[in-house]
């Protein structure tokens, strides 16, 4: 059933990246992509095993199910954000998809901790949001300076 | 329990740091002959790409193998696969710059994949990676063919013009 949960929620994203609107050209949504997920499957293996704050299910039925959750879930989530905030002019929509995307990280992440994917032995939901912030800053202005690379180029 | 290899700065991290330093030099020194952003791309590949098989085999439950110095995840890790990036580049920096024909692509990926055998032979010997629980090299250079393909398809995708 996780399995079959997690295939789920992966293929949703994909869908809606494919839907939205994007502010971002193909190459920048690809630079983006693999910058995160570069970063967030870091960020996962210290905290796993070198800081022990999260354990990840070394269960062997468990394997693609924390796969997709840490190579395509979370960071699309991101890369949907990144594109919906920058189309959105309005500063009352971009806060309402800050929030959003907030919610779909702790979403995700209380449906990962209910199914056993992960367990916090340390971790908690500050921290989480002080890491939501953190990649949501981060990917926002890395992709300020890719777009300004792009246009240098040209 | 964690395993340590070792302690010392020594032919693990020379290797490292000279390979990505020898990998950034040829990436900043040869002719341009794609945009930045596409080079960003073909370079990212790569890394994430290694960050990627590195961090679902190299851990539980299959735990086929450590990189470095300990079984932990440390700095000069992180560095090891920046090296990928660069080697991915010329791969197809070169591809571009011969402009190899499609009915000699999987020639093309065989070699690469073999010189990428190689250099990781090299690597296990001086300790960059420690294989555990029955991995072998030849699992690698299946890899390394698996990663040449997508790679040039990419390189199709952003310039269809050059599907000779």
């Amino acid at each position: 059933m996780t399995l079959g949960l997690f295939v789920l929620i992966a293929w949703v994203m994909i869908i809606i990246f494919f839907l939205i609107p994007k502010s971002l050209d193909w190459k920048e949504n690809m630079i983006m992509f693999f910058s995160l997920s570069i970063i967030i499957i870091s960020l996962s293996t210290v905290l796993d095993l070198n800081l022990k704050l999260i354990q990840t299910s070394k269960k062997v039925e468990m394997f693609v199910p924390v796969w997709l959750f840490r190579n395509i879930i979370i960071p699309l989530i991101f890369i949907v954000f990144l594109n919906l905030f920058n189309f959105s002019k309005n500063k009352l929509k971009k806060i309402g998809i800050a929030a959003l995307t907030i919610a779909g990280v702790f979403l995700i992440e209380k449906v990962t901790l209910i199914t056993g994917i992960i367990k916090h032995t340390g971790w908690n939901q500050y921290y989480t949001l002080l890491t939501i912030i953190t990649l949501m800053t981060f990917s926002f202005f890395f992709a300020k300076l890719v777009n300004r690379i792009g246009k240098g180029a040209k | 329990m964690p395993i340590i290899y070792d302690q010392e700065f020594n032919q693990n991290e020379l290797f490292v740091f000279a390979l990505l330093l020898i990998g950034i030099l040829l990436v900043w020194k040869v002719p341009k002959r794609f945009p930045a952003q596409e080079g960003m791309i073909y370079f990212l590949y790569s890394v994430f790409f290694g960050i990627v098989f590195d961090h679902s085999i190299s851990i539980e439950p299959f735990d086929y193998y450590d990189v470095n110095d300990s079984s932990y995840y440390q700095i000069l890790d992180f560095m090891t696969y920046f090296m990928y990036g660069s080697f991915a580049y010329l791969y197809i920096y070169i591809f571009d710059y011969l402009k190899i024909r499609l009915k000699y692509v999987p020639v093309y990926i065989l070699i690469w994949a073999l010189i990428s055998t190689a250099i990781e032979l090299l690597a296990v010997h001086l300790g960059v990676f420690h294989y555990k629980n029955g991995y072998m090299i030849y699992y690698s250079f299946s890899i390394y063919l698996l990663i040449f393909v997508p790679n040039l398809c990419l390189y199709f995708y952003l310039n269809p013009k050059k599907q000779n």
